[in-house]
């Protein structure tokens, strides 16, 4: 008998079919417990847990941030009011900011311009002389001051209306100041005019306004006065 | 032969998590570290992952975990989560108050966790002390909200659950969750009529939660058993506008 067939006969005859018989049992063990039922899973304490309330209705607790890790992949966006905020997960929010105009879907809008808006102004009757006293008018909306020319110590009226605005002032070079965005129909009336006064309006626009302020200037002048001499 | 029992092997689940809990062991065996065992303790906590989910068997890494050392972050934390999902509420809150006294200000939802605990066990003053603490580290967490609500109406405090889940609603309106619970507070105060049109709403948006919605609700519970959560909160809230709508109708008949 050679070497070369000693192998063969370590595994020939009883051995192999005994190898076989091993496999064959272990591939039903593996199939039969394929198809065996699965667990009908671990019933928690809180799975179906409510607490009466005191006139008897039914809390329902949850318990989304016992999870030790806060997710950090942002799952959404929104506003609330005029708060942007992002959504962490299913169970948190982050407020980004506020915004000064409107949010929209998660974003804060930027506003519109600052604009002027025309209105229907009067004159009070008590505004007589070169300032028209008693009659309406259409105004621009940007800053008009009437007459523009007066005698000294007179007074004149000052007109202006701003939109999309957070705040406007208008001041003058004589000590006048307003705080306001509009003066309304009948406009505000100044103090004495004694010399040359120029009036500057000044406006604030909305928060995250791609302009941030705009600025109107009325120069009032005094009629002259001549002496013989 | 072997390709029929490797392919019957890699489809069937139970014996793949089998084969996987084979390879943890003898993994853990070569390397018998605590944070081994608490990453093992993890992934069989998942929610998320049905194959691998056993609550049993993370408890048995956990534990060895703090065998080894206690101080890892966040291990008597899931403890204490087990423990509570087992409904050993005593033991849950003796490893919870050991998280906080190790870790304190490190976990803020430990706290949180401790809140939960203390409203199962009835101890509502100082759950809502404790959901105060975790709300200033997540004030937007409607969770938080609606468990701190919870323990605010089982401590008599309607007016102030009326005030935090109208809060909570400013961001997360349809939460079903929130809504039933708004509804209940506005219900306690009276207001009818509103709780009415809230608990309409926490049914409606009940009915639309998800398995996946409802295991992050629920986290650490086990995937099979989801659908019959929701089921059970579909119910409850069902409940309460049956109840509420009573009330209602009698009121107006008086």
């Amino acid at each position: 008998m050679s070497a070369l067939s000693t192998p063969h006969k370590i595994f020939s005859g009883d051995i192999r079919r005994a190898l076989l018989l091993a496999l064959i049992d272990v591939a039903l063990l593996l199939i039969v417990s394929a198809f065996l039922p699965q667990s009908q899973g671990f019933r928690s304490a809180e799975l179906k847990f409510t607490d009466a309330s005191s006139k008897g209705l039914a809390i329902v607790p949850a318990s989304c941030p016992s999870y030790p890790y806060h997710p950090s992949e942002v799952s959404g966006s929104g506003c609330s009011g005029n708060d942007a905020y992002v959504q962490y997960g299913d169970c948190s929010i982050a407020i980004v900011r506020t915004c000064g105009y409107r949010c929209q879907a998660g974003t804060c809008l930027v506003p519109p311009p600052i604009g002027f808006a025309e209105f229907s102004a009067t004159v009070p009757p008590s505004d007589g002389g070169g300032g028209g006293g008693g009659s309406t008018f259409t105004a621009t909306g940007h800053l008009q001051v009437k007459p523009l020319l007066v005698r000294s110590g007179n007074k004149v009226r000052l007109y202006w209306n701003a939109s999309n605005v957070a705040s406007c002032t208008v001041t003058g070079t004589n000590g006048d100041s307003w705080a306001a965005v509009s003066s309304g129909a009948s406009g505000v009336q100044s103090g004495s005019i004694t010399g040359q006064t120029i009036y500057t309006l000044y406006c604030n626009a909305l928060p995250d306004a791609d302009v941030p302020y705009i600025s109107e200037q009325q120069t009032v002048n005094i009629i002259p006065v001549f002496q013989e001499t | 032969m072997l390709f029929v029992i490797a392919t019957v092997a890699l489809t069937s689940p139970a014996l793949w998590q089998g084969a996987s809990n084979i390879f943890e062991n003898i993994s853990y065996y070569f390397d018998p570290s605590a944070q081994r065992a608490f990453t093992y303790g993890e992934r069989h906590f998942d929610s998320h992952d049905q194959k691998t989910y056993d609550v049993k068997r993370a408890e048995y890494f956990f534990n060895l975990a703090a065998a080894k050392d206690p101080s890892i972050q966040y291990l008597y934390h899931e403890l204490a989560r087990v423990s509570f999902l087992k409904g050993n509420y005593n033991r849950a809150l003796s490893q919870i108050d050991f998280q906080i006294s190790m870790q304190g200000d490190k976990t803020p939802n430990s706290y949180y966790v401790r809140g939960l605990i203390e409203g199962y066990m009835g101890f509502y003053d100082a759950s809502i002390a404790d959901y105060q603490v975790y709300l200033k580290s997540d004030p937007h967490n409607w969770a938080a909200i609606n468990d701190y609500s919870w323990v605010l109406l089982k401590a008599d405090r309607p007016k102030d659950a009326v005030v935090a889940t109208d809060d909570g609603l400013k961001y997360f309106s349809d939460n079903p969750w929130l809504l039933n619970t708004n509804a209940i507070a506005l219900y306690e105060i009276g207001d009818l009529e509103r709780a009415r049109e809230q608990a309409r709403k926490a049914l409606v948006a009940a009915s639309g939660v998800s398995e996946k919605r409802w295991l992050t609700a629920y986290p650490g519970n086990d995937p099979r058993v989801a659908q019959e959560g929701i089921s059970s909160f579909i119910e409850a809230a069902r409940e309460n506008m049956h109840t509420i709508d009573l009330a209602l109708a009698s009121s107006t008949i008086q």
